[in-house]
């Protein structure tokens, strides 16, 4: 009996003696009264404590409840097919979503929010969204979904969209007729491309001109229809570098490529030896000062070192172990046509033996086909090697990781004639990505992820993940400030939800920083196709795995009302005042 | 009831009527208000308020009058009630009776208040509210329904011509009331001049653009702007230019309000070309004729020139002799039909005697076609490629076809070590190729090349012509100018004075120098001594003996027919022979530069301590990147995506920069930039219609994107925010 009540008591349990000791006393009077209806007077005065007690503890009773099964109808469902489940399973109650077709004996859910004691065994139609799956955690069902939508299915765009850099946007068409896909940007048509009917891939390219916010169109123009869907991009700008070239001698090499840097805008520091002390100093885009000797200092201030392998053997002890250091702590160090034959440039970069090899390789960069001699070339058996320029099993360029830092390699010799020749595109190919990737890496304080995939829609939450290097972020959605809360187990990873408001830009900004990321809303009835896929995925996540379908019994505990109690004690002792004045 | 009572009830009757009637009276000057002003938004737009007021201000006091309400009092009232209810016997007024009644009349007065008393809670005063509520309704109704026609009707004034100057929401701005371009091309092209039917001008190259326009008010400082930063004041009504450029104007006049601006029209100037020339019957530029042939040839040409040619001639330069005797004369000639040359199209034709002109064989004849049309006042030019015209010479002929002598007089080449070492090479390659006779025939004639090598270098050495082993059939003497005509001789006669003479060869005999210990002997050149009889030192003689006796052995194992053991002593034979070149060099002191004399104390000492480092400072400069244009891009699309134009002071500052920036590249090609340059204005002027915003932000984003350059990618640096789990992490890597 007792596991059928649950107490919740105002005072502790020895409360229950006080009250039986009063009964006791009360019951003594009664009896000691010598008048009529004593059985009847003791009885009442019984309840009269027993509702004292229930006053005081507060009991509640198991409630047992029969959860019917459900079936809820979500937008795009086949009646055929609800119809079929319904005479399978003529228990099961029929909910649909506001936007789903109206069905015969169902029942509108008004709100997402009232699916969550409901006991779902199918979902029909488009499924229900992500964002109130994650309200349901333990809720499986069976999903059986709609036809898949005409339009976007997928999507994939660059994590970072760089002005004057290709970016590209991959995804996947679903289309009943031959459509044609374009990519509009703000001068017209980007890229385009024709695709046959059925579901296919296609890959975009862009190549911004500039930075900012710009909202890209995806026409899709088919026999049947027209569909033009909002691509929002946010072009960042170039980020410069600071480089420091040392050399013993001036090649021809080294002068253009330190031309073409300095002719973008980066900073650059050049120093060639002349004779055993005096050197050659060479500032772009920079204050000159002191590069004479190495430090730490110096180095700090810079993010890539370029050198070669003769000008490193011929460092110090000191210096070698001054840039070994700087390495470690974040700078990157690009060797240009190296042999690796010096003996301390393998101390310094490798531990191991490398296999030296000379050969030729054939490239095409920026529509020109080349020859180059490439004086090192295997090197592909390193487990900490990043290749950029690669043939088969050769490395032409990469990098390997040394602490913080990277060590860069070129080994591409005479890379200046693609610029004697005009091509600047394919020598910026065969340069840019080695040097970025090689070189140090801005530190910033915070990072800033959001967690839910695009596209965001109004009125729907988003998720936003802060990484901090060690200090408090304060994050703000346009101007209204977003609660942050640290993980429990991670420290300085913090987590936030918004609520998508109007549609358009939108940017989260980090009041102790000046990071900032932008995003845009849109209305809810666009990448209608997309959100629509996507939300198929996520339902057949929550797929159950037996075919047996048993109604729920949802067992709760009630409290039982207090005025049931009050108005007891008052009857009770309003009889035994009866009887009392019945008696006389 | 009381006389004090009936007289307040009286009141408040008459009270009741007024406020009935005057509800009512307002009703309806309210729908004369709304009618009237419905019927102004057509009739007179700018005072529908005023006027549609008055009149209903009007009508009211009409209404007012017409019943009389002002001079309503208590006895008129008591006339209403006894016509309107007989149970007062007409005898209402004696209610309000004030002086004695008879005893009649009270006895009346009394029935009278009883029937008073009764009927008063029911009176009903006469009154048409409810007709004039409804009527107020219906004008409500009218006026809601004609105010859709009236929105729609200010649409299409405000799309229809749209290349109009704009007129202005004020009431009080001056704008354009009628404008008209009058054209008049350059007297010379022959075009009348016209009025253009749009702002946008297409007009010939030098044309006068007269403007006439017209204003509804008075207007201070109109001018004209063009693109080239140039502007023109209005004189009254008028002003005008002559245009020699593309681009774009617009019109800017001030009025007390503001400064106002028209819109931009683009100006097209069409070029003068020069005259274009075809020869007809020319189809190759260098033709070589025979002189039997030479005649006269026939040119023909068509001339075309887009307004009328002046002139035309043709420049002919004849060229006699050859080599440094060459010589030219220059002639003008004129064609022989057409007599006069004008007109846009004409052909040409003259007959080129050669003869005439004193062509010879030998001789060539240069000639092209020159135009000039009758542009003022500097007329264009044009000409065609030169004609070659060249008379085959006979004298080459002659001597080749000549059969006096029985032998062919072509001297031989003189063949040198080299030379000869490459045949005998390939001919010991050929050996197992070529017949035995061959073989040998080859050889022999191998070893007589290397014997006229070696009497040539003999020669030097004051040798005699030797006859050598197989020797050949030629005559040498006869030869020998032959061979030094046409042979390639290395300084045989010391022309390059690169050797000091020293003696003379034997065989010139009229030179008498006479005794060898002559103190004038270093400085003269010997001839009677065959050891001295020559032009080298000493050292140079020795080997130059050597060289010719190995030569004599080369030729030996050639004659022999043994080419293989004649190569090393060939080899060894040039080898002689290029130190000899080399001695025999004299290095000279080079002119025109002087070097700046060397430290000998300072030079090879190591010495550093004046070097400095050398330190070089470069900044970027970049051409102009379009800046504000780029600035200008995300507001352009921010305004796209919301549908309003809505801008703060610094974006309408950033739009104008932008602007500024476009309209240098539409100098260049307005016509695909100025339509943008348009939409621009009106943005930031926030004058757009809402149907072409969209559109027209479209066209300036896509303008902007256009002008801006491409560019190719450069490195941009990475950021990454370092989490304390990973600088720990690093730290221990650094640490092992």
């Amino acid at each position: 009996m007792i596991s059928r009540f649950l107490f919740n008591p105002i005072l502790q349990y020895p409360a229950i003696g006080f009250v039986l000791l009063l009964f006791l006393w009360f019951a003594y009077l009664e009896i000691k009264r010598k008048q009529k209806y004593l059985t009847l007077r003791i009885v009442v005065l019984a309840f009269a404590m027993i509702s004292v007690l229930g006053i005081l503890l507060r009991p509640s009773h198991k409630s047992v409840k029969n959860i019917s099964e459900i079936i809820l109808l979500t937008r795009g469902y086949d009646s055929k097919k609800v119809d079929s489940l319904l005479s399978r399973h003529p228990q099961l109650q029929v909910l649909r979503t506001t936007s789903a077709a109206d069905f015969q004996k169902s029942e509108l859910l008004k709100n997402w929010n009232d699916l969550i004691d409901k006991n779902i065994s199918f979902v029909v139609g488009e499924g229900i969204p992500p964002f109130v799956l994650d309200l349901l955690p333990g809720n499986h069902f069976a999903f059986i979904p709609c036809t898949a939508p005409v339009g976007i299915t997928e999507l994939v765009i660059s994590k970072e969209v760089i002005v004057h850099r290709k970016s590209s946007i991959r995804g996947a068409f679903n289309s009943s007729a031959a459509t044609v896909l374009k990519l509009i940007g703000p001068g017209g048509v980007e890229d385009s491309v024709r695709l046959k009917n059925g579901h296919h891939e296609f890959n975009f390219s862009l190549n911004p001109k500039t930075e900012g916010q710009f909202v890209y169109s995806i026409v899709a123009q088919s026999q049947n229809d027209t569909i033009v869907e909002k691509l929002p991009v946010d072009i960042l700008p170039e980020r410069k570098l600071r480089v420091l070239f040392l050399f013993n001698s001036p090649t021809a090499e080294i002068r253009f490529l330190k031309n073409y840097l300095s002719a973008k805008n980066h900073s650059v520091a050049v120093r060639f030896q002349t004779s055993k002390n005096n050197f050659t100093y060479e500032f772009a885009n920079l204050i000159p000062a002191e590069i004479r000797n190495l430090s730490s200092t110096l180095l700090n201030t810079f993010d890539l070192v370029v050198t070669d392998e003769k000008t490193f053997s011929s460092f110090n002890s000191a210096e070698q172990s001054i840039l070994k250091n700087a390495v470690r702590d974040g700078l990157g160090i690009l060797l240009a046509a190296s042999d690796f034959n010096q003996p301390a440039v393998k101390r310094f970069f490798f531990t191991d033996p490398i296999h030296l090899k000379t050969d030729t390789v054939h490239l095409e960069l920026g529509k020109k086909k080349y020859v180059f001699n490439v004086g090192f070339s295997s090197m592909a058996d390193r487990p900490n090697l990043e290749s950029i320029i690669r043939i088969k099993n050769r490395i032409v360029s990469g990098y390997v990781f040394s602490g913080s830092g990277k060590i860069g390699f070129q080994q591409l010799r005479e890379s200046y004639r693609m610029l004697l020749e005009d091509n600047e595109e394919g020598y910026g190919l065969a340069w840019t990505d080695l040097i970025e990737r090689t070189a140090r890496k801005k530190t910033v304080p915070f990072k800033i992820e959001i967690k839910a995939q695009f596209p965001f829609y109004e009125d729907e939450p988003l998720t936003v993940d802060i990484i901090s290097s060690g200090l408090q972020p304060a994050l703000m959605v346009d101007s209204y400030t977003v609660p942050l809360t640290e993980h429990v187990w991670v420290d300085d990873f913090y987590s936030g939800k918004i609520w998508n408001g109007k549609t358009g830009w939108h940017k989260l900004k980090l009041t102790t920083d000046s990071l900032q990321k932008n995003y845009f809303v849109f209305k809810e009835s666009e990448w209608h196709a997309l959100r629509v896929s996507r939300q198929i995925i996520e339902n057949q996540r929550m797929q159950k795995t037996e075919d047996t379908y048993t109604s729920l019994l949802e067992s709760s505990w009630r409290p039982i009302p207090q005025i049931i109690f009050y108005i007891v004690f008052l009857l009770a002792f309003g009889c035994l005042w009866l009887l009392s004045k019945i008696n006389g | 009831m009381s006389a004090a009572t009936i007289r307040h009830k009286f009141k408040k009757l008459k009270q009741k009527y007024v406020l009935l009637r005057t509800v009512e009276f307002v009703f309806l000057s309210a729908g004369v208000w709304i009618l009237t002003f419905t019927c102004g938004s057509w009739l007179f737009p700018t005072q529908k308020m005023v006027i549609s007021f008055l009149l209903a201000l009007m009508a009211f006091g009409y209404l007012l009058v017409r019943t009389g309400l002002h001079r309503l009092n208590s006895l008129l009232l008591a006339y209403f009630l006894n016509r309107t209810y007989p149970q007062l016997k007409d005898s209402a007024d004696l209610l309000l009776a004030e002086n004695e009644l008879t005893r009649l009349q009270q006895l009346q007065l009394e029935k009278v208040s009883e029937q008073f008393s009764l009927l008063y809670p029911s009176v009903k005063l006469p009154h048409h509210i409810f007709r004039s509520f409804g009527l107020f309704v219906f004008c409500l109704l009218v006026y809601f329904i004609s105010s859709t026609f009236t929105y729609e009707i200010h649409k299409k004034d405000s799309t229809a011509n749209q290349k109009t100057v704009r007129t202005l929401d004020h009431t009080d701005s001056v704008f354009v009331k009628s404008i008209s371009v009058q054209i008049t091309p350059p007297a010379y092209t022959g075009l009348k001049s016209f009025v253009s039917k749009t702002f946008d001008l297409v007009v010939p190259e030098g044309s006068i653009v007269k403007w006439f326009i017209e204003f509804s008010g008075g207007v201070s400082g109109a001018k004209i702007f063009f693109s080239d930063k140039d502007s023109i004041p209005l004189q009254g009504q008028t002003t005008q230019k002559n245009i020699f450029q593309s681009g774009f104007y617009e019109l800017r006049w001030r009025d007390k309000n503001k400064i106002h601006r028209s819109e931009y029209f683009k100006i097209e100037v069409i070029k003068d070309h020069p005259p274009q020339i075809s020869i007809v019957n020319e189809n190759q530029f260098v033709r070589k004729i025979e002189y039997k042939e030479m005649s006269s040839i026939p040119l023909s040409a068509t001339l075309t020139d887009d307004y009328g040619l002046a002139n035309t001639t043709i420049v002919a330069t004849v060229s006699k002799g050859s080599g440094e005797g060459v010589k030219f004369r220059d002639e003008k000639l004129l064609f022989s039909s057409p007599n006069k040359i004008e007109g846009k199209q004409i052909k040409a034709t003259r007959l080129l005697d050669l003869k005439k002109m004193g062509l010879d064989p030998g001789d060539e004849l240069y000639f092209y076609v020159e135009a000039y049309d009758n542009k003022k006042p500097i007329a264009n030019r044009s000409r065609t490629e030169t004609i070659f015209i060249a008379v085959k010479d006979t004298a080459t002929e002659i001597i080749s076809f000549d059969s006096g002598l029985g032998v062919d007089l072509m001297p031989e080449y003189f063949r040198s070590q080299r030379q000869i070492i490459i045949d005998t090479e390939k001919l010991i390659r050929d050996k197992k190729k070529i017949s035995k006779q061959e073989f040998n025939s080859t050889s022999n004639q191998l070893g007589y090349d290397q014997k006229v090598l070696r009497v040539r270098y003999g020669e030097f050495l004051g040798m005699e012509d030797e006859a050598g082993i197989g020797e050949s059939a030629e005559q040498h003497d006869e030869n020998e100018n032959a061979i030094e005509k046409y042979s390639h001789q290395h300084d045989t006669k010391n022309e390059a004075n690169l050797v000091p003479a020293q003696k003379a060869p034997q065989d010139e005999k009229e030179h008498n120098h006479g005794d060898n210990k002559d103190p004038l002997k270093a400085f003269t050149h010997e001839h009677g001594d065959a050891e001295e009889a020559t032009f080298f030192q000493q050292s140079i003689k020795a080997k130059l003996k050597a060289a010719v006796g190995i030569m004599w052995d080369a030729e030996l194992y050639l004659r022999i027919y043994q080419p293989e053991k004649s190569l090393p002593y060939q080899y060894r034979a040039l080898r002689l022979l290029k130190e000899i070149s080399n001695d025999s060099r004299v290095y000279v002191h080079r002119m025109g530069f002087e070097v700046p004399p060397i430290k000998e104390d300072k030079r090879l000492s190591g010495d550093l301590s004046e070097i400095r480092n050398a330190t070089n400072k470069s900044k970027n400069l970049a051409e102009n990147n379009f800046s504000a244009v780029r600035a200008a891009l995300p507001i352009i699309d921010r305004l796209l995506q919301k549908q309003l134009i809505t801008l703060s002071l610094s974006e309408q500052t950033i739009l104008h920069r932008a602007g500024d920036e476009l309209a240098v590249v539409a100098i260049n090609n307005p016509v695909a930039f100025l339509k943008a340059l348009s939409g621009l204005k009106s943005v930031t002027e926030q004058t757009l219609d809402a149907d072409a915003l969209s559109k027209t932000l479209e066209l300036i984003r896509k303008a902007f994107w256009k002008v801006l350059p491409p560019d190719f990618p450069s490195p941009s640096q990475k950021e990454s925010a370092r989490h304390p789990l990973e600088q720990n992490f690093l730290q221990l890597l650094k640490n092992d």
